[in-house]
């Protein structure tokens, strides 16, 4: 056996051995925690600018999954419920509100920039951002996974609400009334200087339509 | 979006989707609900089971009193006649219904919830029953649709029970795919964003179990997409996934699913098992998304350092000065020479120690209660390590030469003809040093076999490359190989040297074969050491002229080093468990996991040293911090009840304990605070008052 062919055949395996050794290690995703700094995120909005977590900072920042056709955003739209949530926070807390569509395209609730303008005019909304994720890189950063899906981080960045937006999770609409608003109350202890008292509820909702 | 009253109600309407059909049924385009009774008439003061029956559409699904992710249970708002008591749904068994990165529960294709409705004793027998509730079922494929709507049942009633016929299929199936009642005994543990469920059963029992999934009741006990891996074992299976974001409170409730490859999967009912915080971690299959934990790289690295410190215990030790040594002649030889030689030693290491590596996973996945060490708990492989030690030295010693014909160690490489040579080399270095550790190698080793095999494998040929390193590097940089000293007569009487070091680590296998199978076997090992030394002597005298001479010498090759290998073999059945190695330390008590209990249970102070006598790490830290008046007193002044467990020879009962603490080899250093409270591990190699410490800081945490 010659040198060559020799070490032409040692180099391959002995680059498996090293290949295996680091095979091994791959990171693993973090979740979002509340009392932790907020995922990161940057995305298109429906007016065609790019806003990040870092441009918000400094105002309390709300974030909202939705999808329009989802009979779970129905129920809050269609009883104005959600519409007023957005400008009473707005109004008291000084919230920017972002609502976030992480439905890849093709699937359930996937809007074009024009679309997203349209519903928001047509539904009387009050987001100042409106975030097309069609990649759901913000949903998955997030672990988003109903529509609706509230996020409430304050103006340092942290992490200070996730999960459902009330304890009713029906879609019947009008389970709306008298239902105990879970970032309503979040907005009003964060405003009292208080920690929020009910952190981490049960998101419900449709699934977010995350491609494949 | 609509607006106006008006078009508010149409549109809840067409969301719904629903309009009745007949009383007792809801329809919708892809959910058919109705009530259906097993009983055809009910005796008033009885109980008859009603079905909530669900049909959906092909690709449909409906979901499980716990979701998942997302989506929603059925519910049922019943409304009822004055005295009629209907209880809590039965729930089926849920399936997981994966959705992108989310999973849900629930039931495709049809299923039924099953209710039990009282007939009130006073109830006039004859007058029908009417049960009626509005229903909100959510049923989804890719979308959802949630349907509500009225669904009726008229129940009759007589002074009978009679089951329906038209129904018993149906309500057998539906019951079929209740969960039963678990048969084991169940213990729930939760820490550190882990969650353990231990079913605790014969091995047996699990024997055809490939996977299992563990659905908890309600929402944010569980990460739901995460991974669930299980370990059979000793103390059966145990089931191992994450913790969600509620965590999992006082006791836990839910369904344990047990999953057999093709065959049929069975689901148990947990209710209100208490939650502890002893989480152990997982050996092999799993049921989800494979997630490699963020430890896999911190091992490998502690790998890597631990193979390059083997490079300097007494058993590796005159292996590496033998390679350098010749490395030394080779100083003028061709740089790619030396470079493949340094390759082809690598590579014998790391196919060792990926073989050996292999072997001990092998066993692990077949459920054998093996760890690392499990190659010294076999006297024969004892028995052959210690000969091929012995071997080793009697080569360094010049009592013979590998290669025949060559002349000298460097002889090969000159030649150019000796990769084999070094690969075989590696090898050796390898088995050498199997029974060796130094420090690193155990943690790394212990966490490297508790991954799945791919990050288990990694660990080890990380070791092995770790150990093959400083050879490597010193044939592959130019300038180095020339820093060595300069062959000459000095190398000779290093070489003879080094054969000490052999000649010892094989007196110290002897030694362990003697604790593993008795004084008379070690007698009958070391006497097939001189048969083979004897042997080895004889075949490395020049060849004879006459065959008369060539005869005899072949013979007694023959005999010398058969009767090496059958007085091994002779040892390895030798019977005899060795002294008591307990005595060496009069103050511990043989460890069982019933004194354990009973020590804890009265309330004591434990500490438990897990231990080998082929361990060296262990035999040091025994000297160190674990001996003497010092400690004695120690143990004394806080009631500290000491167990020792000895893993020289194969005990499934500490390979257990060890388990339970993430860890698959020696030593293993736990203390149990008096009066319940989370067991701490001491660190792998101990301070001499490591102990003290452990015990004052538990005292002052109770005052």
């Amino acid at each position: 056996m010659s040198n060559t062919s020799f070490l032409k055949s040692l180099v391959p395996s002995l680059a498996l051995a090293a290949a295996i050794s680091l095979a091994g290690a791959t990171g693993a995703e973090a979740k979002p925690k509340v009392g932790e700094p907020a995922p990161s995120f940057s995305g298109v909005t429906a007016d065609g600018k790019t806003v990040s977590l870092a441009d918000l900072k400094g105002k309390t920042v709300v974030l909202e999954w939705t999808n329009k056709d989802c009979p779970y955003v129905h129920k809050h739209y269609g009883t104005e419920n959600m519409q007023n949530l957005q400008r009473e926070s707005k109004a008291d807390h000084g919230v920017t509100w972002v609502s976030v569509i992480s439905s890849a395209p093709g699937t359930q609730g996937y809007l074009e920039a024009d679309e997203a303008r349209a519903n928001v005019n047509e539904t009387k909304a009050a987001p100042d951002h409106v975030v097309l994720d069609g990649a759901g890189a913000v949903g998955r950063a997030y672990a988003a996974v109903t529509t609706p899906h509230m996020f409430i981080i304050d103006a340092d960045g942290t992490l200070r609400f996730m999960g459902g937006i009330d304890n009713m999770p029906s879609a019947s609409w009008g389970t709306v009334k008298g239902a105990k608003n879970y970032v309503r109350a979040a907005l009003d202890d964060m405003a009292a200087g208080r920690d929020v008292a009910e952190a981490v509820t049960r998101p419900y909702g449709c699934s977010v339509k995350y491609g494949s | 979006m609509l607006h106006g009253f008006r078009q508010l109600i149409l549109c809840a309407l067409l969301l719904g989707g629903a309009y009745p059909v007949a009383a007792d049924t809801v329809v919708s385009e892809h959910l058919t609900a109705r009530l259906i009774a097993e009983n055809a008439i009910t005796q008033p003061g009885d109980t008859v089971t009603v079905a909530l029956h669900q049909k959906m559409a092909p690709g449909w699904h409906t979901y499980w009193r716990n979701p998942g992710d997302s989506g929603q249970a059925p519910s049922l708002a019943w409304d009822l006649p004055q005295g009629v008591v209907v209880g809590e749904p039965h729930w089926p068994a849920p399936h997981r219904l994966p959705v992108g990165p989310l999973v849900n529960f629930g039931y495709s294709d049809e299923t039924a919830l099953l209710y039990d409705v009282t007939v009130p004793a006073g109830w006039p027998a004859g007058k029908p029953l009417a049960l009626a509730a509005d229903a909100e079922i959510l049923v989804c494929a890719e979308i959802c649709i949630p349907v509500s709507g009225r669904v009726a049942l008229s129940v009759a009633t007589a002074a009978v029970t009679e089951k329906d016929p038209a129904n018993a299929a149906l309500f057998a199936e539906t019951r079929a795919e209740q969960p039963l009642p678990t048969p084991w005994p169940v213990q729930a543990n939760a820490a550190d964003g882990r969650f353990s469920l231990q079913l605790d059963g014969p091995q047996g029992d699990f024997s055809a179990v490939t996977g299992a999934y563990v659905f908890a009741d309600v929402w944010g006990v569980l990460d739901h997409p995460a991974a669930q891996r299980i370990g059979i074992g000793g103390n059966g299976l145990s089931v191992h996934a994450s913790l969600g974001e509620a965590g999992a409170g006082k006791t836990f409730s839910g369904v344990v699913t047990l999953y057999q490859g093709d065959g049929p999967a069975r689901s148990f009912r947990i209710d209100d098992a208490p939650v502890g915080t002893a989480v152990a971690t997982a050996m092999s299959g799993g049921v989800g998304e494979s997630t490699a934990p963020a430890g896999v790289a911190r091992l490998i690295v502690l790998a890597l350092a631990g193979g390059l410190l083997l490079n300097l215990m007494p058993c590796v030790f005159p292996v590496l000065a033998m390679k350098a040594l010749g490395l030394a002649r080779q100083a003028d030889a061709a740089a790619s020479k030396r470079l493949i030689h340094g390759l082809a030693y690598c590579a014998g290491v790391i196919a060792s120690f990926l073989a050996l590596a292999g072997v001990l996973v092998a066993l692990r996945a077949g459920g054998d209660a093996v760890g690392w060490g499990f190659q010294l708990q076999e006297p024969l492989v004892v028995g052959v390590l210690a000969y091929v030690c012995a071997t080793v030295g009697l080569n360094l010693s010049g009592v013979f030469e590998i290669g025949g014909r060559l002349a000298g160690i460097g002889g090969a490489w000159t030649r150019g003809d000796g990769h084999a040579s070094s690969f075989a080399t590696g090898v050796l270095a390898a088995v050498v040093a199997a029974p060796c550790t130094a420090p690193f190698m155990a943690t790394a080793i212990g966490g490297a076999l508790l991954l799945p095999p791919l990050g288990a494998l990694s660990v080890f040929a990380a070791l092995g490359l770790g150990l093959a390193l400083p050879y490597l590097v010193v044939s592959a940089v130019p300038g180095l190989a020339h820093r060595l000293p300069k062959p000459g007569p000095w190398m000779v009487r290093f070489k003879q040297f080094l054969a000490f070091p052999m000649y010892a680590t094989a007196a110290w296998l002897i030694w362990v074969l003697s604790l593993q199978a008795g004084a008379d076997a070690a007698f009958l090992a070391t006497l097939g050491l001189i048969a083979l030394a004897l042997g080895v002597w004889v075949w490395a005298q020049p060849a004879a002229n006459g065959a008369v001479v060539r005869g005899m010498r072949a013979a007694l090759i023959v005999v010398a080093l058969g009767g090496a290998a059958g007085l091994l073999g002779w040892a390895s059945v030798q019977p005899g468990a060795g002294p008591d190695r307990r005595a060496d330390s009069p103050i511990a008590e043989r460890y069982t996991d019933a004194r354990l209990a009973q020590y804890r249970n009265a309330g004591r102070t434990v500490f438990v040293n897990m231990t080998a006598a082929w361990c060296i790490t262990c035999k040091v830290n025994e000297r160190v911090a674990l001996s003497g008046r010092g400690f004695e007193q120690l143990l004394a002044r806080h009631d500290v009840a000491y167990l020792q467990g000895d893993w020289t020879n194969r005990d499934p009962e500490i390979t257990r304990f060890l388990e339970r603490f993430g860890r698959a080899g020696v030593p293993l250093y736990v203390v149990f605070p008096a009066g319940g409270g989370e067991a701490r591990v001491l660190p792998q190699i101990l301070k001499p008052d490591a102990v003290g410490d452990i015990l004052a800081s538990l005292a002052s945490g109770r005052a």
